[in-house]
C-alpha cells in the first residue's frame, strides 16, 4: 500500500442559517495533513473545530473552499476514514467484538473474527470480545471505539475530543495507547482537543483556532522526540511549548467570552463582540 | 500503584536498544495493555477505570445469591395473595352476601372449578380457545408487520411522515371497538372483520412507539455507521431498526394487550365462534359458571401472548439489562 491519507483542506468555510441569522462557524480555513503525520486542532469551545473535522469525515459539506482527500473531494462520510466521536458511540445492541467487525461487514468481507480479534488484543480487550458496551467502563468503551475506527484499514483517522469524558489517569493511558496503535498503523490522524498536555504529547504538528468564526490563529511543529513518555512531559521544551500555547489559547478563549486581554488583565466586555442583549445588560 | 508502573514501563522503553519500526509498539502496547488491565479488584479485569460495580468478577456472585432469598418469599406472598382473593371470592359467593353489590347470582370457585374440567373435555370449548388465539395471531402479526415497517419510513424520512401521518392522525382516536359496524360491512366474511378489529386495535400502538423508537436513535450512532461504510439500507437496517427495538416492544406489548380488548368485544358483537363470544353466549343462555370460565380463559390466554412478548424481546434483545423494579 503506498503511503496515502494526505488531507488538504483549502479556504473552505462554513456557515449555518441564513439573513440576519446567519453564523459563521469557520472562516476561510486551510490547513494539510501530510500521510501519516499525527495533527491537532485546538482552541476554545465553539471555535468550529469539530465542523472542520465533520467536514473530513464527510459529515458535512464546506460552504465554499475544498476538502481533499489524497487529491479527491470528500463527498460523504466513507470507510476510508474512520471517527472516534466525543460520545460513546459503539451500537448498544452488538458486542464488542460485533462493533469492531461491524465496517469489515459493511465492506462484505467474511473471516472478520480472526482479524477483529488481533485488533481487540492489541487494545488489551480480547476478554471482553463478547461483552456487550454497556458492560464496559468509559475507558473501554472508548478503546472499542479506536479499534472499530481502525479495522476497515481506513487512510485516516479523526478524533473528536475522544478522551473528553475520561478522567486524567485514563486519559494518559489513552494517550499511550493510541501513539503506539497509531505508529503500528502509520495512518494520518486529525486529533480534537482542548487539553493542551494532551495535543503536545501527542502531535507532530498543532494548530490553534481562533474564537468564532474559527480560523486558523497559528500553526506549532512539536519536535518532541518519540516514543514520548511521561518524562518527556517535564522536559523544558514541553513546558516551553506549553506556555506558548496556552498563552495563544487564553487569548481566543477570553474573545470567545466577549472580554479582551490587554497587559494581561481583563478590561470590560467589548460591545461589538458581545451580543445585544449582554450590551444592553451592562 | 499505577503511576509506578507507567514510569517502570517507559524506563524500560528508554534503556532498551531503539527497537524497529516492526517490533516495538507491539511489545510496548502490550506492556500498556497490561498496565491498563489491572484494576481496582486487582484481579485484572478492569481497567484502573471501571467502577466496581462493572467488574464481572465482582458482580456475579452478587448477581447468584441475591435473588435466592425474595424468591422464595415472592412465592409466598404471590399464594398468599391468590389464597386471599379464592377466598374472598369463597365466602361472598357461598354465603350470598348482598350489600349494594349482589352475589345472589355469582357462582363459587368450586362450582366453577367443576364446570372447567367438565368444559375441558368438550371439544367445544377447546375450539373457542384455538379461534381466539388465530384471530389475535392473524390480527397482530399483519398489524406489527405493518405497524414496524410503517414506522420504521415515518421515523426516517420526513416525506413518509408527511404524506402519511395526518390521515393516520385523524384515525387514530377512533376506538377499534367504534369500527365494528363499518368492519362487517367492509369485509366478506365475519371472520375477517374480526381480525381486521383486532388489526386495529394493536395497529396504531406499535406504529406510533416504532416512530418514537426511531426518533429517539442517538444521531452519533447513525454517523458512526456512515463512516463505516454503511449505505442508507444497512443503516436503516442495522442501526434504526436495532436502536428502536426497545420501543417496539412496548409497542408490541401495549398492542397486544389492545388486540384482546378489541378481539373479545367484536367477537361479543359480531361473533361466532370464540371466547369472547363464549363468554356472551353464557350470558344469554343464564350459564353462570361458563361467564366465570370465560373471563379466566380470556386473562389466561393474555396472559400468556404478553409473555411470549416479553420472551421474545430477551431472546431479541440479550444487551437490555433485565430490570428489577422496586427497591424496598
Amino acid at each position: 500500500m503506498s503511503l496515502s491519507g494526505q488531507i488538504a483542506i483549502e479556504n473552505a468555510s462554513v456557515s449555518f442559517g441564513q439573513g440576519a441569522a446567519r453564523i459563521d462557524a469557520v472562516h476561510e480555513v486551510s490547513l494539510h495533513i501530510e500521510p501519516g503525520e499525527f495533527v491537532t486542532l485546538i482552541g476554545p469551545s465553539g471555535c468550529g473545530k469539530s465542523t472542520l473535522l465533520n467536514m473530513v469525515a464527510g459529515f458535512m459539506m464546506p460552504t465554499s473552499g475544498s476538502v481533499m482527500l489524497d487529491g479527491k473531494k470528500i463527498k460523504g462520510p466513507g470507510a476510508d476514514r474512520g471517527v472516534v466521536f466525543q460520545q460513546y458511540s459503539l451500537f448498544p445492541w452488538l458486542t464488542v467484538r460485533k462493533n469492531v467487525e461491524f465496517g469489515m461487514r459493511m465492506k462484505g468481507l467474511s473471516d472478520r473474527e480472526p482479524a477483529a480479534r488481533t485488533l481487540l488484543g492489541l487494545a488489551g480487550l480480547l476478554a471482553f470480545a463478547d461483552h456487550y458496551p454497556d458492560q464496559l467502563s468509559g475507558g473501554m468503551k472508548q478503546r472499542v471505539g479506536i479499534v472499530r475506527a481502525l479495522a476497515t484499514s481506513p487512510q485516516v483517522l479523526l478524533m473528536d475530543e475522544p478522551f473528553g469524558a475520561l478522567d486524567s489517569q485514563t486519559r494518559i493511558v489513552m494517550q499511550q495507547i493510541l501513539t503506539n496503535m497509531w505508529q503500528k498503523f502509520r495512518i494520518s490522524v486529525l486529533f480534537i482537543t482542548h487539553d493542551i498536555d494532551e495535543a503536545i504529547f501527542l502531535s507532530d504538528r498543532v494548530y490553534v483556532m481562533t474564537a468564532r468564526p474559527g480560523c486558523i490563529k497559528a500553526e506549532i511543529q512539536i519536535n518532541l522526540p518519540r516514543p514520548r513518555t511521561e518524562e518527556t512531559m517535564i522536559t523544558p521544551e514541553f513546558t516551553r511549548l506549553k506556555l506558548q500555547l496556552r498563552k495563544l489559547i487564553s487569548e481566543e478563549s477570553l474573545k470567545a467570552m466577549g472580554g479582551e486581554l490587554k497587559d494581561g488583565g481583563l478590561e470590560g466586555f467589548s460591545v461589538e463582540v458581545g451580543a445585544s442583549g449582554v450590551s444592553e445588560l451592562i | 500503584m499505577s503511576i509506578t508502573n507507567l514510569k517502570k514501563t517507559q524506563e524500560d522503553d528508554e534503556s532498551s536498544p531503539p527497537p524497529s519500526v516492526t517490533t516495538w509498539p507491539t511489545t510496548a502496547l502490550a506492556e500498556v495493555v497490561e498496565l491498563a488491565a489491572i484494576g481496582p479488584c486487582g484481579k485484572g479485569c478492569c481497567d484502573g477505570i471501571a467502577a466496581p460495580a462493572t467488574c464481572p468478577e465482582l458482580r456475579r456472585p452478587v448477581a447468584r445469591t441475591w435473588p435466592a432469598l425474595p424468591n422464595l418469599q415472592a412465592l409466598v406472598l404471590g399464594a398468599l395473595s391468590l389464597g386471599f382473593f379464592l377466598g374472598m371470592w369463597y365466602l361472598a359467593t357461598h354465603y350470598r352476601l348482598d350489600w349494594y353489590i349482589r352475589f345472589n347470582n355469582i357462582p363459587t370457585p368450586g362450582s366453577v372449578f367443576e364446570k372447567a374440567l367438565e368444559l375441558w373435555h368438550k371439544d367445544q370449548f377447546l375450539v373457542n380457545m384455538g379461534i381466539s388465539t388465530r384471530r389475535i395471531l392473524i390480527g397482530f402479526t399483519i398489524a406489527s408487520v405493518i405497524g414496524i415497517s410503517l414506522g420504521l419510513l415515518i421515523g426516517r424520512y420526513r416525506l413518509v411522515r408527511q404524506l402519511v401521518f395526518p390521515s393516520l392522525e385523524v384515525l387514530r382516536p377512533i376506538p377499534a371497538i367504534a369500527w365494528v359496524p363499518m368492519a362487517i360491512m367492509l369485509w366478506p366474511t365475519n371472520e375477517v372483520s374480526i381480525i381486521f378489529i383486532t388489526f386495529l386495535g394493536s395497529f396504531f400502538p406499535i406504529l406510533l412507539n416504532t416512530v418514537h423508537g426511531v426518533n429517539s436513535v442517538d444521531p452519533v450512532l447513525i454517523r458512526a455507521a456512515r463512516s463505516l461504510g454503511a449505505n442508507e439500507f444497512n443503516v436503516l437496517r442495522l442501526v434504526i431498526l436495532n436502536g428502536a427495538l426497545p420501543h417496539i416492544f412496548t409497542g408490541l406489548t401495549v398492542g397486544m394487550g389492545v388486540a384482546w380488548v378489541s378481539l373479545i368485544a367484536a367477537e361479543m358483537i359480531s361473533g361466532q365462534f370464540g371466547v369472547g363470544y363464549f363468554t356472551w353466549e353464557a350470558y344469554s343462555l343464564i350459564q353462570y359458571s361458563e361467564i366465570v370460565i370465560g373471563m379466566i380463559t380470556i386473562g389466561v390466554l393474555g396472559l400468556a401472548c404478553s409473555g411470549m412478548i416479553r420472551l421474545l424481546g430477551k431472546l431479541l434483545m440479550p444487551w437490555i439489562k433485565p430490570h428489577v423494579g422496586g427497591e424496598h
